[in-house]
Protein backbone atom coordinates (compact mmCIF):
# COMPACT_ATOMS: atom_id res chain seq x y z
CA UNK A 1 0.00 0.00 0.00
CA UNK A 2 1.19 3.63 -0.78
CA UNK A 3 1.22 5.84 2.16
CA UNK A 4 -1.02 8.84 1.24
CA UNK A 5 -0.81 11.45 3.27
CA UNK A 6 -4.70 12.25 3.22
CA UNK A 7 -4.96 9.62 4.76
CA UNK A 8 -4.79 9.80 8.78
CA UNK A 9 -2.20 7.46 10.51
CA UNK A 10 -4.42 5.52 12.29
CA UNK A 11 -6.46 3.85 9.23
CA UNK A 12 -3.06 2.86 8.06
CA UNK A 13 -4.29 -1.06 9.45
CA UNK A 14 -0.65 -2.55 9.48
CA UNK A 15 0.49 -0.16 11.78
CA UNK A 16 -2.63 -0.93 14.35
CA UNK A 17 -1.66 -3.71 14.37
CA UNK A 18 1.69 -3.45 14.99
CA UNK A 19 0.88 -1.09 17.90
CA UNK A 20 -1.76 -3.69 19.26
CA UNK A 21 1.46 -6.71 18.78
CA UNK A 22 3.40 -3.75 20.93
CA UNK A 23 1.06 -3.33 23.47
CA UNK A 24 0.53 -6.86 24.45
CA UNK A 25 4.45 -7.32 24.52
CA UNK A 26 4.42 -4.51 26.59
CA UNK A 27 1.44 -5.54 28.94
CA UNK A 28 2.99 -8.97 29.19
CA UNK A 29 6.55 -7.92 30.54
CA UNK A 30 4.26 -5.42 32.66
CA UNK A 31 5.08 -2.08 31.43
CA UNK A 32 2.12 -0.02 31.52
CA UNK A 33 0.40 1.25 27.82
CA UNK A 34 0.78 4.72 26.76
CA UNK A 35 -2.09 5.36 24.20
CA UNK A 36 -0.96 8.84 23.17
CA UNK A 37 1.22 7.22 20.22
CA UNK A 38 4.64 5.29 19.87
CA UNK A 39 7.95 7.03 20.97
CA UNK A 40 9.70 7.72 17.87
CA UNK A 41 13.42 6.53 17.87
CA UNK A 42 16.71 8.66 17.05
CA UNK A 43 17.26 7.83 13.10
CA UNK A 44 21.09 9.65 12.88
CA UNK A 45 22.39 8.18 16.25
CA UNK A 46 24.19 5.28 17.60
CA UNK A 47 26.06 4.24 20.96
CA UNK A 48 29.60 3.52 19.52
CA UNK A 49 31.32 0.64 21.39
CA UNK A 50 32.61 2.78 23.96
CA UNK A 51 29.69 3.79 25.31
CA UNK A 52 29.50 7.45 24.07
CA UNK A 53 26.68 8.81 21.66
CA UNK A 54 27.50 9.70 17.98
CA UNK A 55 26.26 10.78 15.18
CA UNK A 56 26.12 6.74 12.82
CA UNK A 57 29.36 6.82 10.62
CA UNK A 58 30.66 9.70 11.41
CA UNK A 59 31.86 9.01 15.17
CA UNK A 60 30.91 12.94 15.56
CA UNK A 61 30.33 12.61 19.83
CA UNK A 62 27.10 14.24 20.71
CA UNK A 63 29.20 15.57 23.84
CA UNK A 64 31.31 17.39 20.99
CA UNK A 65 28.23 19.06 18.89
CA UNK A 66 26.84 20.13 22.34
CA UNK A 67 30.39 21.86 23.26
CA UNK A 68 30.11 23.79 19.62
CA UNK A 69 26.24 24.65 20.12
CA UNK A 70 27.17 26.18 23.77
CA UNK A 71 30.17 28.06 22.42
CA UNK A 72 27.93 29.81 19.68
CA UNK A 73 28.43 27.95 16.56
CA UNK A 74 24.95 27.11 15.01
CA UNK A 75 23.21 23.84 14.09
CA UNK A 76 23.91 24.89 10.59
CA UNK A 77 27.49 25.69 10.89
CA UNK A 78 28.16 22.23 12.39
CA UNK A 79 26.64 20.00 9.74
CA UNK A 80 29.11 22.33 7.39
CA UNK A 81 32.02 21.90 9.52
CA UNK A 82 31.46 18.39 10.01
CA UNK A 83 29.59 17.26 7.17
CA UNK A 84 26.70 15.71 8.74
CA UNK A 85 22.96 16.05 7.80
CA UNK A 86 21.38 19.31 9.73
CA UNK A 87 18.94 16.57 11.52
CA UNK A 88 21.74 14.65 12.77
CA UNK A 89 22.69 17.95 14.40
CA UNK A 90 19.25 18.72 15.92
CA UNK A 91 18.96 15.08 17.04
CA UNK A 92 22.44 14.94 18.64
CA UNK A 93 21.38 18.48 20.65
CA UNK A 94 17.86 16.71 21.39
CA UNK A 95 19.53 13.74 22.76
CA UNK A 96 22.14 15.91 24.61
CA UNK A 97 19.05 17.88 26.53
CA UNK A 98 17.52 14.78 27.28
CA UNK A 99 20.88 13.03 29.02
CA UNK A 100 22.65 15.84 30.82
CA UNK A 101 23.72 12.94 33.13
CA UNK A 102 25.60 11.46 30.26
CA UNK A 103 26.99 14.47 28.85
CA UNK A 104 28.35 15.71 32.74
CA UNK A 105 29.88 12.24 33.15
CA UNK A 106 31.70 12.63 30.21
CA UNK A 107 33.15 15.88 31.54
CA UNK A 108 33.97 14.07 35.05
CA UNK A 109 35.83 11.02 33.23
CA UNK A 110 37.97 13.85 31.08
CA UNK A 111 38.92 15.87 33.83
CA UNK A 112 39.86 12.69 35.68
CA UNK A 113 41.87 11.88 33.28
CA UNK A 114 43.55 15.23 33.24
CA UNK A 115 44.21 14.76 36.61
CA UNK A 116 46.05 11.49 36.06
CA UNK A 117 47.90 13.03 33.14
CA UNK A 118 48.74 16.72 35.66
CA UNK A 119 50.33 13.98 38.35
CA UNK A 120 52.75 12.62 36.37
CA UNK A 121 54.11 15.88 35.20
CA UNK A 122 57.51 17.28 36.74
CA UNK A 123 56.65 20.32 38.92
CA UNK A 124 57.35 22.98 36.21
CA UNK A 125 56.13 21.40 33.20
CA UNK A 126 52.15 20.83 35.65
CA UNK A 127 52.47 24.35 36.12
CA UNK A 128 52.64 25.40 32.68
CA UNK A 129 49.89 22.73 31.74
CA UNK A 130 47.45 23.88 34.54
CA UNK A 131 47.85 27.28 33.13
CA UNK A 132 47.39 27.07 29.76
CA UNK A 133 44.44 24.67 30.63
CA UNK A 134 43.27 27.61 32.57
CA UNK A 135 43.64 30.34 29.47
CA UNK A 136 41.32 27.54 27.19
CA UNK A 137 39.05 27.64 30.01
CA UNK A 138 38.54 30.83 29.68
CA UNK A 139 38.33 31.49 26.09
CA UNK A 140 36.00 28.16 26.35
CA UNK A 141 33.74 30.35 28.71
CA UNK A 142 34.02 33.61 27.31
CA UNK A 143 32.72 31.93 24.45
CA UNK A 144 29.76 30.52 25.63
CA UNK A 145 28.74 33.92 27.28
CA UNK A 146 28.72 35.37 23.94
CA UNK A 147 27.03 32.56 22.39
CA UNK A 148 24.26 32.60 25.53
CA UNK A 149 23.84 36.84 25.06
CA UNK A 150 23.28 36.75 21.41
CA UNK A 151 20.72 33.62 21.52
CA UNK A 152 18.85 35.57 24.21
CA UNK A 153 18.68 38.92 21.71
CA UNK A 154 17.92 36.82 19.13
CA UNK A 155 14.96 35.51 20.83
CA UNK A 156 14.00 39.18 22.01
CA UNK A 157 14.05 40.83 18.71
CA UNK B 1 57.46 20.11 12.25
CA UNK B 2 54.65 16.55 12.67
CA UNK B 3 52.05 15.68 10.48
CA UNK B 4 48.85 15.36 12.56
CA UNK B 5 46.23 13.18 12.53
CA UNK B 6 42.61 15.12 13.69
CA UNK B 7 40.15 12.60 15.14
CA UNK B 8 36.51 13.03 13.98
CA UNK B 9 35.41 15.04 16.91
CA UNK B 10 38.26 17.31 15.44
CA UNK B 11 37.72 17.23 12.18
CA UNK B 12 36.25 20.77 11.62
CA UNK B 13 36.72 22.37 8.14
CA UNK B 14 37.85 25.79 9.44
CA UNK B 15 40.58 24.13 11.53
CA UNK B 16 41.40 22.21 8.40
CA UNK B 17 41.43 24.74 6.21
CA UNK B 18 43.81 27.28 8.31
CA UNK B 19 45.97 24.63 9.18
CA UNK B 20 46.92 23.57 5.61
CA UNK B 21 46.93 27.40 4.82
CA UNK B 22 49.33 27.66 7.65
CA UNK B 23 51.62 25.01 5.66
CA UNK B 24 50.51 21.92 8.12
CA UNK B 25 50.45 18.57 7.08
CA UNK B 26 47.14 17.25 7.55
CA UNK B 27 45.32 13.96 7.77
CA UNK B 28 41.64 14.02 8.27
CA UNK B 29 39.21 10.88 9.03
CA UNK B 30 36.70 11.85 6.37
CA UNK B 31 39.25 12.34 3.75
CA UNK B 32 40.90 9.15 4.46
CA UNK B 33 37.42 7.25 4.94
CA UNK B 34 37.69 6.44 7.85
CA UNK B 35 35.02 8.47 9.86
CA UNK B 36 33.31 6.60 12.46
CA UNK B 37 36.02 4.02 13.38
CA UNK B 38 36.93 3.57 17.10
CA UNK B 39 39.71 5.11 18.71
CA UNK B 40 42.52 2.06 18.65
CA UNK B 41 42.39 2.25 15.10
CA UNK B 42 42.81 6.10 14.48
CA UNK B 43 46.04 5.66 16.93
CA UNK B 44 47.15 2.88 14.61
CA UNK B 45 46.45 4.72 11.33
CA UNK B 46 47.66 7.52 12.82
CA UNK B 47 50.79 5.84 13.68
CA UNK B 48 51.27 4.34 10.33
CA UNK B 49 51.29 7.37 8.68
CA UNK B 50 53.88 8.83 11.05
CA UNK B 51 51.90 11.26 12.45
CA UNK B 52 50.66 12.73 15.86
CA UNK B 53 46.49 12.55 17.12
CA UNK B 54 44.58 15.18 17.76
CA UNK B 55 42.12 14.24 20.08
CA UNK B 56 38.75 15.87 22.72
CA UNK B 57 38.46 12.62 23.88
CA UNK B 58 41.00 12.31 26.46
CA UNK B 59 38.95 9.85 28.98
CA UNK B 60 39.89 7.67 26.12
CA UNK B 61 43.15 8.26 24.85
CA UNK B 62 44.71 8.51 28.02
CA UNK B 63 44.06 5.39 29.24
CA UNK B 64 44.86 3.95 25.93
CA UNK B 65 47.90 5.32 25.47
CA UNK B 66 49.05 3.46 28.99
CA UNK B 67 47.59 0.26 27.93
CA UNK B 68 49.63 0.25 24.51
CA UNK B 69 52.93 1.10 27.03
CA UNK B 70 51.95 -1.71 29.27
CA UNK B 71 51.78 -3.83 25.44
CA UNK B 72 55.01 -2.55 24.58
CA UNK B 73 53.23 -0.81 21.70
CA UNK B 74 54.13 2.59 20.26
CA UNK B 75 52.95 5.48 18.37
CA UNK B 76 54.64 8.52 17.01
CA UNK B 77 52.46 10.89 19.48
CA UNK B 78 48.93 12.16 20.89
CA UNK B 79 47.66 15.38 21.58
CA UNK B 80 44.79 16.01 24.03
CA UNK B 81 42.76 18.94 24.84
CA UNK B 82 39.81 20.11 26.83
CA UNK B 83 37.07 21.74 24.40
CA UNK B 84 38.25 24.79 23.04
CA UNK B 85 36.78 27.46 21.19
CA UNK B 86 37.78 26.96 17.26
CA UNK B 87 40.14 30.23 17.81
CA UNK B 88 42.06 28.61 20.07
CA UNK B 89 41.74 25.09 18.65
CA UNK B 90 43.35 26.31 15.45
CA UNK B 91 46.23 28.35 17.24
CA UNK B 92 47.23 25.64 19.75
CA UNK B 93 47.52 23.03 17.26
CA UNK B 94 49.45 25.00 14.70
CA UNK B 95 51.90 25.72 16.96
CA UNK B 96 52.11 22.29 18.62
CA UNK B 97 52.61 21.08 14.84
CA UNK B 98 54.97 23.69 13.96
CA UNK B 99 57.36 23.04 17.49
CA UNK B 100 56.85 19.94 17.35
CA UNK B 101 59.48 16.80 15.87
CA UNK B 102 58.72 13.19 15.42
CA UNK B 103 61.38 12.41 17.43
CA UNK B 104 60.34 14.88 20.16
CA UNK B 105 56.57 13.95 20.00
CA UNK B 106 57.33 9.94 19.80
CA UNK B 107 55.30 8.05 21.95
CA UNK B 108 54.17 10.84 24.12
CA UNK B 109 51.08 11.97 25.69
CA UNK B 110 50.89 15.40 25.58
CA UNK B 111 48.63 18.14 26.80
CA UNK B 112 48.00 20.75 23.83
CA UNK B 113 47.04 22.82 26.66
CA UNK B 114 51.55 23.43 26.58
CA UNK B 115 50.87 25.68 23.46
CA UNK B 116 48.55 27.83 24.49
CA UNK B 117 51.57 30.12 24.23
CA UNK B 118 54.53 30.64 21.79
CA UNK B 119 56.60 30.83 24.88
CA UNK B 120 55.29 28.42 26.59
CA UNK B 121 55.28 26.00 23.71
CA UNK B 122 58.93 26.29 22.96
CA UNK B 123 59.90 25.85 27.31
CA UNK B 124 57.65 22.41 26.66
CA UNK B 125 59.79 21.16 23.82
CA UNK B 126 62.99 22.06 25.20
CA UNK B 127 61.83 19.38 28.59
CA UNK B 128 61.18 17.24 25.96
CA UNK B 129 64.63 16.54 24.67
CA UNK B 130 66.90 13.83 25.95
Amino acid sequence: MTPNTSVPLSACRGLDSLKRRINSALALAGVKQVNSGMTLAFKHLITASDGDAEIAGKGLRVYTVLGLYEMGDSAESIAENYDVPIAAVYEALAYAADHSDEMEAITRADLEAEQRMLARMPEHVRRMAEEGIQEGEQARQQAIRGANEARRGAAIS
Amino acid sequence: MVPLYLDDCFIDKRVVRQLRAAGHSVYVTSELGVYGQDDEPHLANATRLGAVLVSQNRKHFEPLHYRWETEGRRHTGILVTRQLPVGQKFQWVERAGRLLTPDLADNQLIDLAMFSTEEKGLTFVVSLAP
